[in-house]
């Protein structure tokens, strides 16, 4: 169990700068996730607290001693990697039991706990497997146990589920979860999967760039996104984002015969003109029968796809093109005309140029 | 039609030059077990009255023995030194010296694209003048130089191919450097390394230049089957080709090994 503060990390190689002096504090047992597109930034900001990267500035403190300059062997972490890296030559109960031998553990010891790690990741009946024989999932398992059964301060997760298929990811993702109720250590996970982020992960860390766009809970960055790159980064469909303009009073934002009225709390934060990016996510764009009271607007169905319980309707209004996310038996035939709303509350604002939230973060409706 | 003669064509072609490469070796085989009278007869003789006498003989002569048991202490001695120093030296350029790795393995590469005959009359000169002339330890210190170069040479992509997260991993499980060399990159490495190790003693055993000039007493296995062939008037040709097999056997016997090695190394190149 420990905290982890990180204060102005920064990592350079050369004149190239990968990370821009990152604050992150990390709560005893708390689940954080970084998540970005690959070149982000958070593998190399992984790897630095574990120590197999040089920190080229700023401080790491873990439990509120100073990590800097311990060697990675003596961090007492354990890292979790994209490519599991089990030991080749040792079978997976010797990968598994391979740290406590170290510690000189008594070796009654050592077998009583890698069986309780084994059957923890049901993994008994391939302990005497050599790594190449078990399959990708079954790998990362007993990854995953050499990594647990030291009872770490920290663990790290690099991808791990990036290299295994569709649904054994879903299945290893809601094991990575439970093992974290279970033992609730503090866990920093590297993803550039928003899917698993939304799932697992306590706090969100999202970057680009070797910048942090965004610190907060999973429903924080979904509902009320910092800056368009989260907006777009974040959902699946991806928000709907039209180019507007503030209309003079301020009330009501507008674009090529499309006006939307803004709420108070919105609405107080814009000023007349004001270049803008109007944000709402495709579950936010109702049928207008289903939110009654609101403006009405005629649509165009261009395009439905149906997704299982919910069909995904492309729309248009006038030369903007909306993605709709409605109930299945909703549907409407592709060319017909229908009547649709935008919640208010799901409105989002971006400063056009700087591409930063407009809406007050008090705005966000809790979920 | 066009597709059967070309595989007759690479069939042919491919049987001429075995037959090229493979012929000599085979005779001299076969002569190793001819008398004289057999091995000189105008019309060669291909049934004929095997012998073991030009072996008995070669292994009876002094100097024989002599040079075997120096050839398999200086080449024991230098490998053992080689790989003491070669292969820790392949791992640190591997893993923990990126920048330098192209200049050193340039270096140590660049190292054997001396004449041996170029370095050896140096060496002689410092031998003598430390007084270890002719002796088994100028020969050792000398192959020391071809065998921990060769070793390293071909034990730094031996560890290369190593994946660098398992060291990674092991490090992050508290062991120390050494300790992650010894327990994970030595043994994920070491058949790669066994082919380094033998194909650097296929290199050392047959040597024959430096040897020849470094020794007059305490020479060495090839000075020896060299020197039958300036034995008196008639030539030995039975014991020149019984000591010929000799020599080359050590090698041959490690021949599976070497060529999976070299199947590894090539082979990770072009994968």
């Amino acid at each position: 169990m420990a905290t982890i503060d990180i204060e102005k990390f920064v990592k350079q190689y050369g004149a190239v700068r990968v990370l821009h002096e990152i604050d992150l504090h990390i709560a005893d047992g708390e689940f954080v996730v970084l998540l970005g597109p690959s070149g982000c930034g958070k593998s190399t900001m992984l790897r630095m607290i574990a120590g197999l990267e040089d920190i080229s500035s700023g401080t790491l403190r873990i439990d509120g001693k100073p990590m800097n300059a311990v060697p990675a062997r003596d961090r007492d972490i354990a890292m979790v990697f994209q490519n599991y890296a089990l030991y080749p030559h040792m079978s997976a109960y010797d990968n598994i039991a391979f740290g406590l031998r170290r510690l000189k553990v008594p070796k009654p010891e050592i077998d009583r706990r890698v069986r309780q790690v084994a059957d923890l990741l049901a993994l008994g009946p391939y302990l005497d497997r050599r790594p190449r024989h078990l399959s990708g999932g079954q790998q990362q398992r007993v990854a995953m146990g050499r990594a647990m059964i030291k009872t770490p301060l920290v663990f790290l997760f690099d991808e791990p589920l990036s290299n295994l298929d569709a649904t054994l990811r879903d299945q290893l993702r809601v094991e990575v979860k439970k093992l974290h109720m279970l033992l609730r250590t503090t866990t920093v996970f590297v993803t550039h999967d928003q899917l698993e982020a939304m799932t697992l992960a306590d706090k969100i860390v999202v970057m680009r760039d070797g910048h942090v766009e965004q610190i907060g809970t999973p429903r924080e960055v979904y509902y009320a996104p910092a800056s368009l790159f989260v907006a777009r980064f974040i959902g699946s469909p991806p928000m709907n984002l039209l180019a507007m303009q503030v209309a003079p009073g301020g009330a009501r934002v507008q674009s090529d015969g499309l006006s939307i009225a803004l709420e108070q709390a919105q609405a107080a934060g814009v000023r007349d003109g004001q270049a803008v990016m109007l944000g709402i996510r495709p579950k936010d764009l109702r049928l207008a029968r289903l939110q009654p009271g609101a403006e009405r607007y005629a649509a165009t169905v261009v395009l439905s796809e149906m997704m299982g319980a919910e069909t995904l309707m492309q729309v248009r209004i006038g030369p903007h093109e909306l993605v709709m996310l409605v109930d299945d038996r909703d549907t409407a035939a592709t060319g017909s005309v229908i009547d649709i709303a935008f919640a208010p509350e799901g409105l989002r604002l971006f400063d056009a140029a700087s591409e930063k939230a407009l809406a007050p973060l008090s705005a966000v409706r809790a979920a | 039609m066009v597709g059967l003669m070309r595989q007759i064509g690479v069939v042919v072609t491919i049987v001429v030059l075995l037959f090229v490469t493979l012929f000599p070796v085979l005779w001299t085989l076969l002569s190793s077990f001819k008398t004289l009278k057999d091995i000189v007869t105008p019309v060669p003789t291909l049934l004929f009255e095997p012998t073991w006498q030009n072996y008995a003989a070669v292994l009876a002569t002094p100097s024989v023995q002599h040079g075997l048991a120096n050839s398999a202490i200086v080449v024991g001695c230098s490998l053992a030194v080689g790989m003491l120093l070669g292969i820790p030296a392949a791992h640190a350029l591997a893993r923990h010296a990126p920048r330098v790795k192209g200049d050193v393995l340039f270096y140590v590469l660049s190292l054997r694209f001396m004449p041996p005959v170029a370095i050896a009359i140096p060496f002689i000169v410092i031998y003598a003048g430390l007084g270890i002339n002719d002796t088994r330890f100028s020969l050792i210190l000398t192959y020391c130089l071809t065998t921990i170069s060769t070793i390293i040479w071909l034990g730094v992509p031996a560890f290369e191919q190593v994946p660098r997260e398992i060291e990674e991993a092991a490090t992050l499980e508290g062991y120390t450097q050494f300790e992650v060399f010894r327990k994970v990159a030595l043994p994920v490495a070491i058949p790669s390394l066994i082919g380094a190790v033998l194909f650097t003693f296929v290199i050392v055993w047959n040597e024959l230049l430096i040897a020849l000039s470094l020794t007059s007493q305490n020479f060495t296995l090839p000075v020896v089957a060299a020197s039958f062939t300036t034995m008196g008037m008639e030539v030995p040709w039975g014991i020149i080709n019984a000591s010929t097999i000799l020599l080359a056997l050590p090698p041959f016997l490690f021949i599976g090994f070497i060529m999976r090695f070299l199947n590894r190394f090539f082979g990770a190149g072009a994968r």
